[in-house]
């Protein structure tokens, strides 16, 4: 048995409710901003250490019978079939962590920038860590549309309080983009309802099997919009740069780092293992609307003054990939897009933590009034510089491996698809370079940069955290794939 | 028909008990010429509270329906779970009233309400259309008064005008339905009606006469097209009053129309004993108007500055949420596709309107408050609440995600339930009209949130004297308590929706 039956906790419950039982009411008693943002600290670095005892306790030896582990159950709604059931699996494990260590980060930075309404942003960064959560260690279906919907609201807030001048068009824009894919999947989750009796997600793929390919037909539209609005997938991604530049640094993180990945998760735990017909019939669709926007992206990128739309862009430039892993039928491909999506949230994030770091001191964030910032920032410089080769997927560092796997997925699938895809790792290589180019190397051309302080150590010890992981990935790829291969070989047998 | 005797008449003693405080405020006011609103506070909430208290003592032994005064009323679980909440929505509108509604007499505002409130008790036993006419009209008639309360404003004379005279002719509508069903059938009794409809069929006349009945609670529920009084009649109205209204009035007539469709039509049960044919046509009509009630009624609500006309149409659009769960009429078997009769929308309609009161209310509640502090009902009043006062702003936000309806609170829940019932019986077109139409209605709905929250105070409405923060006490309760019940009931709703279920099942149909 699994680690679990040892400690006999019910350790998601625990993991998911933290932030909300103890931080918020500490949030809520916290007088000033520095004791409001060190609660909620707290608060996300418990959820964290929780998410690294799963992490350390979860089984790594594939075995049907314990394909969920730390299974928690309870009747919740009884006049509708709805219960309270936890579990994760290898497709869910890395997700658990990758929340449990943006969070403390996001926190720890907050306190640095967020200067008015502090306890509000602090409520909302815990509500978000519980959906967040939620959405990866849930197994009702209802539950999890529920955490799903929920942590729409503090980031929607959170994007219209905190954000930039255009932030109340930006963040209308994301909710109701996200609320429009949603509600579609809602109507198919009571149509799986309706045709499988039940609204377990661990129950449905079997009794999907032999249902009307119809069913799955209308259930996979509904599932693609809902999941490629929230990954995005072109052409469904006009929200995402609008939401990133007007979204706080925090926010920007947290968008980046995990609500892109919902949509991805969605893809791997709802439409492949439920709809497999449909989306073996539309496969190839799949694919060029993956390289489409690993390309589009790639150049769209290139092209962007702002640091942060340029970000924005690399970020469907990379999803591109991940979902081009997923489509790819291979477990190889799907392997590669679970570690490049963990990957994608660390690296990401911190190069949007990255951006808010310039942003504080000098304001701006257009590529042009920069430049020369080694001379004052050379901390900083070696931070991005770290971040800016794991992004272009530098070997031995996490995306690489990511990246890799997803690529020999693509050539299993077909040539042209995986020569395709491999340009787009040549456009990250330049447009990334070019940008570390023009921010950082050179003199300093902005007077008004002249006094800029480098990072402190707060911002360090962030960028050292997600750093770690990012190496750990990259040079030992094999403590994170053997925790999901097992439940990656299920997705394509 | 028999005689009435005494035992009957312990059975709709809240109705009795509402109505006495009703004329012993009137009393009260002519006698005393007191208008002091601690007392009229005092009667008004004593009896809905005994009222409460009676009714839940006073239930039929074996726990199904009892049918009293020769068949008049019935005491069941339907009409114990709308009295019940009637006299929730009741006790918070006079609550609501009480503070801060200048320049009205409250005593008869206050006793007004009750009449009307007994009026909706009524109707929630209703199986005989004489009685349920009645009930109505008593209901409806103290409303039309109440539009009108602050005489003094041109415009709530106006809108009472509007309402009255688009109230009576939906009246006269409905009567000549009733007339015309009785010449066909020849019965008055409900139960009765659904086998006399078999026997006479799905004949023209027939549906001509079911026509003009739908068409009568067309307007008195504020469904499309019959709709265009609401917006004005809710602006017209004084603000709080304007919460009852919109609560109390349209959930009695729901509850109403769902006992006339459900037993008088034969919806549930149909595999029984009503005609097939009129139970079909009956429930395509009522889905066509609901998708046109939810199309109209958020698309318009988008180009509404003020806040009260918006909450209007916004609450025409859950008038269609709730006919939706009326139209569901069938149960379509998964792996067959056999269809059987069986009003599967029901309990969904029961749940919607109890978790809709507590939403609608807590926002019109919010409305007047801010009203109250800015003299306006534009939605750019809202601007800068939270840091203004953030209790009656975060609730408000609660209420606007809650009629939204994003998970965990209870408006989704409603929702959930009423597509669940629609997808199950094979109505997925009307589920898809409800879900995008209520992506449209976030639109509107987060508007007022961008104000609250995102919105600083401007420098320019400053300029022009800083609005009060100030909350009455009483507002504070309602707002807390209608805001708590929109959280609490999603999170741990569950007895409510089995409370809704089994209220159908023990109930008369």
């Amino acid at each position: 048995m699994s680690g679990e039956a040892a400690l006999n906790l019910p350790l998601l419950s625990l993991l998911l409710w933290l932030p909300l039982i103890i931080g918020i009411p500490l949030v809520l008693l916290a007088r000033t901003r520095n004791l409001q943002a060190l609660s909620a600290f707290g608060a996300t670095l418990a959820q964290l250490i929780l998410a690294i005892i799963i992490v350390i306790t979860f089984n790594t030896e594939f075995d049907p019978e314990l394909a969920y582990q730390h299974g928690e159950f309870a009747e919740w709604i009884p006049a509708l079939g709805i219960n309270y059931k936890l579990g994760v699996d290898g497709i869910s494990i890395l997700m658990v962590l990758l929340t449990g260590i943006l969070g403390p980060v996001v926190a720890a930075t907050s306190w640095l920038t967020i200067k008015t309404r502090a306890r509000e942003f602090f409520l909302n960064l815990l509500l978000l860590q519980t959906g967040m959560m939620g959405v990866f260690v849930t197994l009702d279906f209802i539950l999890f549309y529920v955490f799903w919907e929920m942590m729409l609201i503090p980031m929607y807030l959170m994007i219209g309080i905190w954000g930039g001048e255009r932030r109340i068009y930006a963040t209308i824009k994301f909710f109701l983009y996200t609320f429009a894919g949603s509600v579609l999947m809602l109507v198919a989750i009571l149509a799986l309802r309706f045709n499988t009796g039940t609204f377990d997600i661990e129950a449905i793929p079997a009794h999907m099997q032999d249902a009307a390919i119809g069913l799955q037909r209308w259930v996979f539209v509904a599932f693609l919009l809902a999941f490629a609005i929230k990954v995005p997938m072109f052409p469904f991604h006009t929200w995402l740069p609008d939401a990133h530049v007007e979204a706080p640094t925090g926010g920007s993180v947290l968008l980046a780092g995990v609500l892109l990945k919902m949509g991805a998760y969605g893809f791997l735990r709802f439409m492949l293992p439920m709809t497999p017909d449909a989306v073996a019939d539309l496969r190839g669709l799949l694919i060029v609307l993956s390289i489409v926007a690993i390309i589009y992206g790639a150049l769209v990128a290139m092209v962007q003054p702002d640091l942060k739309k340029l970000i924005a862009y690399s970020s469907v430039s990379h999803m591109g990939f991940v979902t081009l892993g997923i489509f790819s039928g291979s477990q190889t491909g799907i392997d590669g897009a679970i570690i490049l999506m963990m990957s994608h949230g660390l690296v990401t994030g911190a190069l949007f933590l990255a951006v808010g770091v310039v942003y504080d001191r000098a304001h701006t964030r257009q590529i042009a009034e920069l430049g020369g910032l080694v001379t004052r920032m050379p901390a900083y410089a070696v931070a991005l510089g770290f971040f800016t080769l794991a992004s272009l997927g530098l070997p031995m560092l996490s995306s690489f491996v990511g990246e890799f796997l997803v690529l020999v997925g693509a050539f299993d699938y077909g040539i042209g698809a995986g020569v395709t895809a491999a340009i787009g790792v040549v456009l990250a290589a330049a447009y990334m370079l070019w940008m570390y180019q023009r921010v950082v190397l050179g003199r300093l051309r902005n007077d008004a940069l002249s006094s800029i302080s480098d990072m402190n150590r707060v911002e360090g010890a962030a960028f050292a955290a997600l750093a770690v992981l990012v190496l750990w990935i990259g040079i030992y790829p094999a403590t994170f794939i053997d925790m999901i291969t097992g439940a990656t070989a299920g997705l394509v047998s | 028909m028999g005689e009435v005797n005494a035992a009957d008449l312990t059975w709709i003693l809240p109705e009795i008990i509402v109505a006495g405080s009703a004329m012993l405020l009137l009393l009260w006011t002519a006698i005393l010429r007191n208008d002091d609103r601690w007392w009229s506070v005092s009667i008004a909430l004593g009896a809905n509270a005994t009222a409460g208290i009676v009714m839940a003592l006073r239930q039929p032994i074996d726990g199904g329906a009892l049918e009293i005064f020769s068949g008049q009323l019935v005491i069941d679980g339907f009409s114990t779970f709308f009295r019940a909440l009637f006299l929730v929505v009741g006790s918070l509108a006079v609550l609501t009233v009480a503070q801060r509604f200048e320049r009205v007499p409250f005593t008869e505002t206050a006793a007004t309400l009750q009449f009307s409130l007994s009026g909706m008790l009524l109707m929630a036993g209703a199986v005989d259309w004489v009685t349920a006419f009645i009930a109505l009209e008593l209901m409806a008639v103290p409303v039309y008064v109440l539009t009108a309360m602050t005489r003094f404003r041109r415009d709530s004379v106006e809108a009472a005008m509007k309402y009255l005279v688009l109230g009576a002719f939906a009246t006269a509508v409905l009567v000549y339905g009733i007339a015309w069903t009785y010449g066909l059938t020849g019965t008055t009794y409900f139960p009765e009606l659904a086998e006399r409809i078999m026997t006479v069929g799905a004949s023209p006349w027939m549906l001509f006469a079911i026509g003009l009945i739908l068409v009568g609670f067309g307007f008195k529920v504020a469904a499309v097209p019959f709709h265009a009084w609401t917006p004005d009649a809710y602006q017209g109205a004084p603000t709080p009053l304007a919460a009852f209204i919109s609560v109390g009035p349209k959930v009695a007539a729901v509850a109403l129309l769902a006992r006339v469709v459900g037993l008088g039509f034969g919806f549930q049960g149909a595999d029984t004993g009503a005609d097939p044919a009129v139970v079909l046509n009956v429930a395509l009509a009522i889905a066509i108007i609901a998708s046109m009630t939810m199309i109209v009624g958020n698309l318009v609500a988008i180009s509404q500055s003020n806040i009260k006309r918006m909450l209007g149409y916004s609450s025409i659009a859950h008038t269609g949420y709730m006919l939706v769960g009326l139209a569901a009429v069938t149960r379509v078997e998964a792996d067959t596709g056999f269809a059987s009769f069986d009003f599967v929308g029901l309990p969904s309609v029961l749940f919607y309107g109890f978790v809709y009161a507590f939403m609608n209310f807590g926002a019109f509640a919010v409305a007047h408050v801010v009203e109250y502090q800015t003299g306006s009902n534009e939605i750019s009043a809202f601007r800068g609440l939270m840091q203004r006062s953030p209790l009656p702003a975060a609730a408000m936000a609660v209420f606007m995600l809650g009629l939204t309806g994003i998970p965990p609170l209870t408006g989704f829940f409603g929702k959930l339930y009423i597509l669940q019932a629609a997808v199950e019986s094979d109505l997925g077109w009307l589920a898809i009209v409800l879900v995008v139409t209520s992506v449209v209605s976030a639109f509107y709905y987060l508007r007022v949130i961008v104000q609250m929250f995102m919105s600083d105070p401007d420098a320019e409405a400053a300029s022009d004297g800083e609005p009060s923060a100030e909350v009455a006490d009483l507002h504070t309760a309602v707002i807390t308590a209608t805001a708590g019940a929109t959280l609490a009931l999603g999170i741990v709703g569950g007895g409510i929706l089995a409370w809704a279920q089994s209220s159908v099942a023990t109930g008369l149909f």
